[in-house]
């Protein structure tokens, strides 16, 4: 047997020994890399929820007061006071003109109730 | 679909990753056991250190559990996949231990022997193992795929990202190598009468 052929068969010999003794995998390894494996695996199968994002508060403003067409009703029904506040119609500065100078009384606009209301007023 | 754990062992490689990305937690199981070993094995040959080799081999196993989702069905081995994710996870250590102590070679491994191997036969494969963390990293690595873990030399070559040649040629430096660190230990580890038996 040549040298080489007997350096080769001695390394033979020492791969086959380390072949027969693989280090083994403890079970705390094998426990650790199944409960990593499980973990990525539900984070692949079910992803946690994405968190909702906030609701900015003029759309919590806009739906309180009933959408956009709420909103468009106010606003309009705003314009049209400001409008007569600034040109009232004709016939406003007659209705005016009928209400006595010190002012109205509430019994003027309900006299059915106006007993009742001096049998309050007096005890 | 949840399938007996004893027929998730009879499937290839591919079959039981595309389970697990399914959430087959069987498949999780079985390749946990498939493929720990294996990676555990060639780095503590690799690396030395029995603590080191646990770590590697479990972070080689996260990345296969992050890429399975996005595995491609026949286009790689996953088992040459994951060697090559060992390999480098064990090349990066080496690299951090030689920029600590440039001299330091770790103590000889304690590989956990199975039991029955005769004491002949584990006096020499820890002979091996302590001549190997002589070699440089590559001829080591080269070394231990071919003549331990059994695999081709374009298995290798693709694992450790070179051509064929080059694999041919850190086997053959390093077995040259292993014989001289070896050399004086025939008659200690019984190999003259091995040899005066042939």
């Amino acid at each position: 047997m040549t040298k080489a052929k007997s350096d080769d068969t001695d390394l033979g010999l020492y791969f086959q020994a380390a072949q027969h003794q693989p280090p083994i995998a403890n079970e705390a390894l094998l426990a650790l890399v199944l409960a990593d494996a499980l973990a990525a695996q539900a984070a692949h199968c079910f992803p946690a929820p994405r968190a909702q994002p906030a609701v900015p508060l003029w759309r919590q403003l806009l739906a309180a007061l009933g959408g956009w067409q709420g909103v468009g009703g106010m606003a309009t029904a705003g314009l049209v006071g400001v409008w007569l506040g600034f040109s009232p119609p004709a016939g406003l500065d007659a209705l005016a003109l009928l209400a006595p100078a010190d002012g109205l009384d509430l019994g003027q606009f309900a006299p059915a109730y106006g007993l009742d209301l001096v049998a309050l007023e007096e005890g | 679909m949840q399938m007996p754990f004893d027929s998730l062992t009879e499937l290839s490689d591919d079959a039981l990753l595309a389970l697990f990305a399914n959430g087959d937690a069987g498949a999780a199981r079985a390749l946990t056991l498939r493929f720990t070993p294996r990676a555990l094995a060639h780095a503590q040959r690799v690396l030395g250190d029995a603590a080191e080799a646990e770590d590697v081999a479990q972070e080689a196993m996260m990345r296969l559990w992050r890429v399975a989702p996005e595995w491609r069905s026949g286009e790689a081995q996953v088992s040459t996949w994951l060697y090559r994710v060992v390999a480098n996870l064990c090349t990066d250590r080496l690299r951090k231990r030689r920029t600590v102590d440039i001299d330091s070679v770790p103590e000889p491994v304690d590989p956990r022997l199975s039991a029955d191997a005769s004491l002949q036969q584990q006096e020499r494969a820890a002979a091996l193992h302590e001549a190997l963390l002589h070699l440089p990293d590559r001829q080591r690595q080269a070394v231990v795929l071919r003549h331990i873990e059994g695999l081709t030399n374009p298995q290798i070559a693709t694992i450790l990202g070179v051509g064929v040649e080059a694999v041919e040629s850190l086997t053959a430096r390093g077995k040259r190598a292993l014989g001289r660190l070896l050399l004086g230990r025939r008659a200690e580890l019984g190999l003259d009468d091995d040899q005066s038996e042939k």
